[in-house]
């Protein structure tokens, strides 16, 4: 494994032809020849000190501090431009993805026109494309919104106006404005929380958001019948709300990648092709932005309950 | 006898458009909504021709493309892969697999498409 890694390391061109940059602009490559070129100065000055003054431990020391101090150096400017590098193609990947993501819906936008223009449909399969371009609109604007959100949390530029907020009002409405999609997948929403809660301090919008995110997972990936129950809880100065579904659940595999930016996991792709894998990583961010935690529990096959906790309001 | 079109695509509005321009063009349109329901039409139904999507649930298209083409039956039943995805790797692994053709769903009008099917369509 070490020798891999350190192999891996030494692999100088792949990774500059990977950035399309050329060999002598390649940090790597051109801190791997200042290194030998390093080395080989030092030796060379080691023989001429030897043999040429009194004092050759002197001379090499010299020389041996200073390769060492430049080796470190450069090391380090390696990592730096290695980081940009990454940062650079992460980018490139985000703009690639996000405009496979928004081809769907503009396909079928396209196409629902093109049919409508032609005027050879009957009048319920206009009124069905009708539907359908609304349908696509809609799935555009959120998914814009989703990248946008993404975009303004990378940079660290995610407005968030916290307030004092009944969790239980929101929920509620979070779940009205849900259960159209839930009915149409033959499941029930369901909610469960005491007489009385204390308010929460959260941005409402925000975490509006996060909870649809959360319910219309669950109903995503719940097959067939099911119940989803979300809970309402104080305690110790936050409230938790857990969403409880009974749905195809996370792979154990891959459960520490559930919250990156994309990710989705095989089983969701193979049940669900739809999806943007933002979700998710938005909820984490406005949780967090609120001073709150999010986590979860699931089973491959049984369900996944996903909990988060929101600071109470003082 | 019309041709038939075997249709394997998952997203519903895309489905339902593409079938219903090419029912009104006069073939007959088989639909599958995921990659195994595909590749048991492609078998069953003895398409002239099949669009093909990559993304879908079950089994993804360029596994239903090379079973395709590995079975004698199916071989030689030409296949344009109908996809939003458009990397580089992806379209060479799609027609090293046997595809006729590679085309970007939102970048076509539908009667394009409709041409592409009338260039290749056995």
């Amino acid at each position: 494994m070490e020798v891999k890694s350190i192999l891996a390391k030494l692999n100088l061109f792949q990774e500059c032809r990977e950035y399309n940059l050329s060999i002598w602009q390649c940090p790597s490559f051109v801190f791997f020849i200042l290194g030998i070129v390093n080395i080989i100065v030092m030796i060379g000055t080691y023989f001429i000190a030897s043999n040429y003054t009194d004092q050759p431990e002197l001379a090499a020391l010299v020389v041996i501090g200073v390769s060492i101090f430049i080796f470190i150096i450069s090391q380090s400017v390696t990592d730096g431009f290695d980081k940009l590098a990454q940062a650079n193609k992460m980018k490139t990947e985000f703009v690639s993805i996000a405009s496979h993501q928004l081809r769907t819906p503009l396909a079928g936008m396209r196409w629902s026109l093109n049919l409508l223009k032609e005027g050879k449909c009957s009048p319920a399969d206009s009124a069905t494309f009708i539907d359908l371009l609304k349908e696509n609109t809609d799935r555009m604007i959120k998914l814009v919104n989703d990248l946008l959100n993404v975009s303004r949390i990378e940079m660290g530029k995610n407005t968030f106006i916290p307030q004092q907020t009944n969790i239980y009002v929101l929920a509620q409405k979070v779940i009205n404005g849900s259960s159209l999609f839930a009915q149409s997948n033959s499941i029930s929403l369901k909610i469960d929380a005491p007489e009385t809660l204390p308010n929460v301090r959260t941005d409402p919008d925000k975490i509006s958001l996060v909870m649809q995110n959360l319910i219309e997972n669950a109903i995503k990936y719940t097959r067939g019948q099911g119940e989803i129950i979300t809970t309402l809880q104080a305690s110790d100065g936050f409230v938790q709300i857990a969403i409880k579904d009974s749905g195809v659940g996370i792979p154990k595999a891959q459960q520490r990648h559930i919250f990156q930016k994309f990710f989705r996991s095989d089983n969701a792709m193979k049940n669900q092709t739809v999806g943007t894998g933002l979700g998710l990583f938005i909820a984490k961010a406005i949780v967090e932005q609120s001073g709150g935690k999010i986590w979860f529990v699931s089973e491959e096959g049984r369900g996944t309950t996903f909990f988060f906790t929101l600071p109470v309001y003082k | 006898m019309s041709k038939i079109i075997l249709l394997v695509e998952d997203e519903p509005t895309l489905q339902k458009t593409l079938s219903l321009a090419l029912t009104q063009e006069g073939y007959e349109v088989k639909s599958a909504l995921d990659g195994e329901a595909g590749l048991r039409l492609a078998k069953e139904a003895k398409p002239n021709i099949i669009l093909l999507d990559l993304i879908l649930p079950k089994m993804d298209g360029f596994e239903v493309l090379d079973e395709i083409k590995k079975d004698e039956a199916t071989k030689d039943i030409p296949v344009i892969v109908l996809t939003n995805l458009e990397s580089t790797p992806d379209i060479e692994k799609a027609l090293a697999l046997g595809a006729t053709n590679y085309l970007v769903k939102a970048n076509y009008d539908l009667k394009d498409i409709i041409d592409k099917i009338k260039d290749n369509i056995k």
